[in-house]
């Protein structure tokens, strides 16, 4: 009793101590990589040390390393109560290392031999069937997953085994025992904490199935399990919408998909009954609403989408975002002047107008928007510069490039913290419209580097002025994150010069200095394709 | 008018009669044994191949030579023979070099020359026929119709005929026949022809087969390990002051012991046989190396620059296995030909272009890489596209396999302490496609073939060496589990 007693203030005192210092590395480690708290308690001072040394570097991911320092752990303190923890994470070093059969071999399957009784033994069953998943040998890992099941039928393994068997069949595109599977989890799984998420996924995937075919009863049943009430409600019609659209789509099964659409708007306007339209309340109504009418949008029922909305407007009262939700359903309907005038009618003059002049748009009569946002800027010149950028991506996407530098260039004036944008932008504009000289310019006031140190040298490669856009090229040489870009575009521009023996060295330096880059790929095989040469001089050893 | 009068049969059968000796006979005789041979048997070596494809062309230039006399049409066709007997020598010769591409160009000329020269005779057959119908139903016309033999207007005598030769055919229509006649001709060779060619590769090469050399051993390559040879010496130390009178044997009768340290502890292969070789081999197997060839991208990569032939060098030399002396190429469709427990255990592609697989190529590989065990080793070429499409083309071929990273601790991978890439194009790590716990897809993303290839691409020792010892590790692989599956297979049956 009495060791009971000191046992437990020394696991308190070790978790109040361990609280500051152990939080952000366990939260580095996965359920799978932690040690218990009472065995770590157990543990010697020394026998911590060296678990925390391995542990860093495991944390900092320099697992060779971290892997020595385990089977120093273990050649040193053998029978310690550490030991099956310390060969589990060696297992875990040499699987991130990707060596995953010696893992297995010589890592899980000790753990399960030497400590069969351990906690780790169980891990180590289930992460067997892991890492054969892992590198694709599903028979193997479902064998593996099999037996960790059989021998931890009410561990939390066993769910997570049960749950990688459900991507198996997934992956094998094995409908049959994908089900057999989610249903063993979702109607045979204690539901607690830790198994909780897993429990609910499977009821998601279960459910999504059933919905699939129109069995709404099977699919009600599923979700039940895991949830009740309002989140019930939700998970239906997550979990539902999906299925309602195939089944709509499809002339064979629409009767079938309309039938489930209904059943479930009547869940969810049922539900609005008891609700008041007041407060949060309000908002709750006008989600259920919200989310009827989209199932109303998914089965295709143009008018009982308007019809929901009119309701809700009943409800709850017309308001702006009523009128939001009727309109934005015209736009898609394409019913555009409609959804101007309930646009028209928005309290919020401003929020009305911007959505007039986003139905312009869509429309394909820029002008209009641009009318809108002139008159917007009378209405409120405090926000001027959001106008005038409006304004000026409009000119800009309609090709009317000269018109929306004029505006830019404003608001280099209106809204100075954000003038390197503006140049950029204008830079761009004129690169566009193969203003050359000027674009460069832009580009130079731009503070974006070396972003625009590439932009103005690709402006002066079409300009044939090689030896600036060489300057340019070498001085980005020296920001290690670009080298490889410019080493690249370098040989780019000698090549575009006929320097043919320079434009091979620097591919060819290329692939020497950065052979992992992607730009060794590309120099690697331009060198091989438009000059027949073999000899690259790339090569890397890849871990 | 006698000669108007024959039908256009005797008359062609009276042109080319002259041509049908002796000669005719050997270039049949001898063209047949080299096609077969060459698409079939493969029992000759191919140096013989060409001997007597050499003999085939001399003895028909020599015909041709003596149709020369016989007139135009005898020594034309004579010279067409020799087409067939110059074209496969072409593309043999190149071969034989190590210039698979060089075959490969040539092969498709070759074709090109044979159609088109199929074409010009089919056109004249067709046109002097047409021409000889023309004139004996004038003749016969003036014969018939007095009148009109008088008036000289024998044109205008009606025909209702559907013989294809005749330009008068109801089918041809009244205006532009002689167009439509040229037309119809056209298409209905072209379309004989691309029969003939498909008739001709089917009979040929169904009956292909690949064979493992017999043996057994270690599915694993070993490092290699050099022992020096230690000499022991008996050394006489002898006092010349000594007492004792003592007659040391002269040097020659000194025996030595020698010790043999170095021994192959190991033999490569598969199963319990006597050499090195695969349980699942035969006596007159052996290892070849096969690169797929498919429609799109250029999956003729480092041919020209003995890629894959000196990873068979490599291979042979390392494992000791009997190995073909060059590698070889086959299509998508030729995989097919191969039967079950016949077929390659493993192919290998590569490429930077595009992949334009149709959906019966798609079976096939299919079909190779789950029915008949065999293996694809994918080496990204040159571009991220290939990447995706490989990746794409897979989801097609093995669409319930999801592509995983390959373990460096795999079989492949043994003895290869990282993964060898000349340049990046896929990213950096290897992917594997498993089916039935057997690697049956490897993607390399870093174009290994150019470390195989001469010159190496001019990367570090290390990164080609590791290279060599990763394809080799991937062909033993491929061929021991090919043999594991052969073998239990015998024994299941």
């Amino acid at each position: 009793m009495v060791d009971g007693k000191k046992q437990f203030g020394l696991i308190c005192a070790l978790a109040i101590w361990l609280l500051p210092t152990q939080e952000s590395a366990a939260a580095k480690l996965s359920w799978l990589e932690q040690i218990e708290v009472e065995t770590f308690a157990e543990l010697r001072k020394v026998e911590r040390f060296q678990l925390k040394a391995a542990e860093a570097f495991y944390t900092k991911g320099e697992f060779a390393a971290a892997a020595a320092e385990y089977e120093k752990f273990i050649t040193l303190y053998e029978r310690s109560i550490g030991a099956p923890y310390a060969q589990l994470m060696w297992s875990h070093c040499q699987v991130r290392q990707r060596k995953v059969y010696t893992a297995i071999r010589d890592g899980f399957r000790s753990v399960i031999d030497y400590w069969p009784e351990s906690r780790e033994a169980k891990l180590s069953a289930y992460l067997i069937g892991r890492s054969y998943k892992s590198v694709g040998e599903v028979k193997q890992a479902d064998a593996a997953y099999g037996k960790a099941i059989a021998a931890h039928p009410d561990d939390h393994v066993a769910v997570l085994s049960k749950w990688d068997m459900a991507e198996i069949a997934h992956i094998r595109k094995d409908t049959r025992r994908l089900e057999q599977v989610w249903s063993d989890l979702v109607f045979n799984t204690k539901l607690n904490k830790q198994n909780r998420s897993y429990v609910e996924r499977a009821a998601q995937g279960l459910a999504k199935h059933r919905f699939s075919e129109a069995d709404f009863e099977k699919a009600l049943k599923t979700l039940q399990v895991p949830y009740s009430e309002e989140a019930l409600l939700d998970a239906i019609y997550q979990n539902a919408k999906n299925a309602v659209s195939r089944l709509c789509n499809d002339d064979t099964t629409r009767r079938s998909g309309e039938q489930l659409a209904d059943r479930i708007i009547t869940l969810l306007l049922d539900e609005t009954i008891n609700i008041k339209p007041s407060g949060d309340g309000t908002d709750e109504i006008r989600e259920l609403h919200r989310r009827a009418g989209r199932l109303h949008e998914r089965a295709g029922r143009d008018l009982d989408v308007v019809k929901t909305y009119e309701r809700l407007a009943k409800r709850i009262g017309m308001d702006d975002g009523v009128r939001g939700s009727i309109a934005t359903w015209h736009c898609a309907k394409k019913r555009f002047p409609k959804a101007r005038e309930l646009y028209g009618q928005f309290e919020d003059k401003t929020e009305g107008l911007i959505h007039i002049a986003d139905t312009w748009i869509e429309e394909g009569q820029p002008t209009q928007a641009i009318r809108l946002y002139q008159r917007l800027a009378k209405l409120e010149p405090k926000r001027l510069a959001d106008w005038k950028q409006a304004i000026a991506g409009i000119y800009a996407e309609s090709g009317q490039h000269d018109k929306a530098i004029e505006v830019y260039q404003e608001l280099v004036i209106l809204a100075p913290a954000e003038a390197s944008t503006w140049y950029w932008t204008i830079g761009s504009l004129y690169e566009e419209t193969k203003r050359l000289k000027v674009a460069i310019q832009a580009y130079r006031q731009s503070d974006r580097y070396p972003e625009a140190y590439f932009q103005m040298a690709k402006c002066h490669r079409q300009l044939k002025e090689y030896t600036e856009a060489l300057t340019l090229y070498h001085q980005a040489l020296a920001t290690e994150k670009v080298a490889p870009d410019a080493t690249l575009s370098i040989g780019y521009t000698y090549e575009e010069q006929f320097k043919k023996k320079d434009a091979i060295k620097w591919f060819q330096r290329t692939c020497k200095l950065y052979p992992r880059t992607r730009n060794a790929s590309k120099a690697h095989a331009h060198l091989q394709k438009e000059y027949g040469i073999s000899v690259t001089l790339g090569g890397s050893k890849e871990r | 008018m006698d000669s108007l009068t024959t039908t256009p049969h005797n008359s062609i059968a009276a042109t080319f009669r002259p041509l049908a000796n002796r000669t005719l006979l050997g270039w049949a005789l001898g063209m047949a044994l080299v096609w077969l041979d060459r698409f079939s048997l493969y029992l000759l070596p191919e140096w013989l191949l060409l001997v007597l494809l050499t003999v085939v062309i001399i003895i028909a230039t020599r015909w041709a030579a003596a149709a020369r006399p016989l007139g135009q049409v005898p020594y034309r066709s004579a010279v067409s023979a020799v087409i067939l007997p110059t074209w496969l020598w072409l593309v043999i010769v190149p071969s034989w070099l190590g210039w698979m591409t060089l075959s490969a160009s040539l092969a498709r000329l070759g074709l090109g020359v044979v159609f088109v020269t199929g074409m010009g005779w089919t056109v004249w057959l067709v046109e002097r026929a047409s021409r000889r119908l023309l004139a004996k139903r004038s003749i016969s016309s003036i014969r018939g119709v007095p009148l009109l033999a008088m008036n000289g207007l024998p044109g205008q005598v009606t025909v209702h005929t559907s013989n294809p030769l005749d330009i008068d055919a109801w089918y041809y229509g009244r205006k532009r026949r002689k167009l439509n006649q040229s037309a119809t001709t056209v298409a209905a060779y072209s379309l004989l022809f691309a029969l003939l060619v498909l008739l001709a590769g089917f009979l040929t090469g169904c009956n292909e087969i690949y064979e493992m050399p017999e043996g057994g051993g270690e599915p694993q390559l070993r490092q290699q390990v050099v022992r020096i040879q230690k000499v022991i010496r008996k050394k006489y130390v002898i006092n010349p002051l000594s007492a004792v009178l003592f007659n040391p044997p002269p040097i020659e009768e000194i025996k030595l012991q020698l010790q043999e340290l170095t021994r192959h502890i190991y033999q490569v292969g598969q199963g319990e046989g006597k050499n090195a070789g695969f349980e699942g081999g035969t006596h007159r197997g052996m290892v070849r190396f096969i690169r797929l060839s498919y429609p799109g991208g250029d999956w003729e990569q480092d041919l020209d620059r003995n890629a894959d032939l000196n990873m068979l060098l490599w291979y042979a030399a390392n494992t000791g296995h009997k190995t073909a002396k060059k590698p070889e190429i086959r299509s998508v469709r030729q995989l097919k030909r191969f039967p079950a427990g016949k077929s390659p255990p493993m192919v290998y592609m590569t490429g930077q272009g595009k992949i334009s697989l149709g959906e019966t190529d798609i079976g096939i590989l299919h079909e190779y890489l789950t029915e008949k065990h065999g293996m694809l080793f994918a080496d990204n070429g040159g571009s991220h596209g290939w990447h995706s499409q490989f990746f794409s083309l897979m989801e097609k071929v093995l669409p319930k396999v999801k592509p995983q990273p390959v373990p460096l601790d795999h079989p492949v991978h043994s003895g290869v302490p990282f993964l060898p890439v000349v340049a990046p194009h896929g990213g950096s790590t290897a992917w594997g496609w498993v089916v039935d716990g057997r690697l049956a897809v490897y993607y390399h993303p870093g174009d290994v073939g150019d470390a195989w290839a001469d010159g190496h691409a001019g990367v570090p020792r290390q990164v080609w060496e590791s290279g060599f010892r990763l394809g080799g590790n991937i062909l033993l692989y491929a061929h021991s589990e090919y043999s594991r599956w052969l073998t239990a297979k015998n024994n299941s049956d």
